[in-house]
């Protein structure tokens, strides 16, 4: 018997190439973020961030259209002078849908300063105080693998303060794509 | 004084189509159909391209007017090589100018050297020539008023295949690494292109690109998930909706003032 391990290096492949060249959510709150010395993220991702990140990904893509009445990634959207990709909506309850993938202990979400701009920033753009409530879909894939779903509600005052406090004004400063 | 009757010199009656071509001067110069347009706010900037069949060597040549847009908005520079816009306005797709750039791109053109404006960098290539019918959007749209009979399928001209670019570059397809960002196809453009129209045109009014977005994602639930994606993403592109005419602007979009020709 033999084992032999192959040197082999994962690397993400890049974004989707259909995404429309402009400047989009994503790169808005990152931009924020980084003008407070908070960019969670980086530029280089190390290889093992991308491969949470691709696990992430493919468990978005068998749970996601799974999820009942919603639309699956439905396309590339855009309000507010930004293009946004949502994970999965529900039109008809108006109801925005984000799935995650976490290493991290189970908690409320909104205490995740990235994603709670992020759910913020697409309840805006879909609705400008009209779309106020999200699910959030988080697979916690510690220890003990845990399913977490939480419902969150914004009111339409805090989500319009967010945008035009807090994201807006970085519109110009972020990197388009 | 009387015209020659030598045959050599008459050229060829209606469309030249399916044949081997020399773009002799390709130059953007106001149309009026043959004195069909009188109001000159209706007139037209169009290319006019000049070109005589390979092997046919009576010196025929052949010329095809390709419009560009009305020249309320479009006026040909002096030397016909460039066009400006008068009206602030980008080009429009829904143009047989268009049609045919596009067709030049598909077949391996590279379109940068079209970046600063001039036409005339397509003099002296040698391609392969068609008239394709027009996109199916605009059949709904050209309804031919005045003609008797039958209707005559409405074409456009195209470039098949590029046999030498002008200034006697080698003809080929651009490495697939430089080729534009993942490349929609142009019937789901097309479809992009009548859904908002339809929307549009039943809203009657102007509306928010992501309420339009809104509606679509509704309206074609059944649809494939790839494709619905693709469609409602062009819906929401700025770029796509002025590109098909319509109006855009501070995130609202609107249809056109006029349809497309």
């Amino acid at each position: 018997m033999r084992a032999e391990r192959i040197d082999y290096e994962f690397r993400l492949p890049d974004r989707d190439p259909g995404r429309p060249r402009g400047v989009h959510l994503s790169g808005v709150i990152r931009a924020a973020l980084q003008a407070c010395h908070m960019d969670p993220y980086g530029d280089t991702p190390d290889a093992a961030s991308q491969l949470r990140m691709a696990v992430g990904l493919a468990w978005e893509d068998w749970y996601g259209p799974r999820i009942p009445n919603a639309i699956y990634h439905p396309g590339t959207l855009f309000s507010n002078r930004v293009y946004f990709s949502v994970d999965a909506i529900d039109v008809d309850n108006k109801l925005l849908h984000e799935i995650k993938t976490t290493t991290s202990a189970v908690k409320p979400p909104t205490e995740n300063l990235y994603w709670n701009l992020q759910l913020q920033g697409y309840l805006w753009c879909l609705g400008e105080g009209e779309w106020t409530r999200a699910r959030m879909h988080v697979l916690h894939i510690g220890r003990q693998y845990q399913l977490a779903i939480w419902d969150i509600e914004y009111s339409p005052e805090e989500l319009k303060q967010t945008w035009k406090n807090i994201l807006e004004p970085y519109i110009d400063l972020a990197k388009g794509e | 004084m009387p015209i020659s009757l030598n045959p050599t010199t008459f050229v060829k009656g209606g469309l030249v189509s399916d044949v081997d071509v020399e773009i002799t001067s390709a130059r953007f110069t106001t149309y009026d159909y043959n004195g069909v347009i009188t109001d000159p706010q209706r007139l037209v900037c169009a290319l006019k391209l000049d070109y005589r069949v390979l092997g046919d060597d009576s010196g025929a040549v052949h010329t095809d007017y390709l419009s560009f847009g009305k020249v309320a908005d479009f006026v040909p520079s002096d030397d016909g090589k460039t066009v400006e816009s008068v009206s602030g306005k980008t080009p429009y797709q829904d143009t047989v100018f268009h049609l045919f750039m596009e067709s030049l791109r598909k077949e391996g053109f590279d379109v940068s050297k079209l970046d600063s404006g001039d036409i005339s960098v397509i003099d002296g290539m040698q391609v392969h020539i068609k008239r394709l019918p027009v996109p199916e959007s605009w059949k709904s749209l050209n309804t031919g008023k005045g003609s008797e009979g039958p209707a005559r399928e409405r074409t456009y001209l195209a470039v098949t295949k590029i046999l030498r670019e002008g200034k006697g570059k080698a003809a080929g397809k651009p490495a697939a690494a430089s080729a534009a960002k993942s490349e929609v196809s142009e019937e789901l453009r097309e479809r992009a292109y009548s859904e908002v129209l339809s929307v549009l045109s039943d809203a009657g009014k102007p509306m928010k690109i992501q309420s339009l977005q809104m509606m679509l994602i509704k309206r074609l639930n059944k649809l494939p998930a790839d494709e619905r994606k693709a469609v409602i993403s062009l819906a929401g592109s700025p770029e796509f909706l002025a590109g098909r005419g319509f109006n855009v602007e501070d995130g609202m979009v609107s249809l056109p003032e006029e349809v497309p020709f």
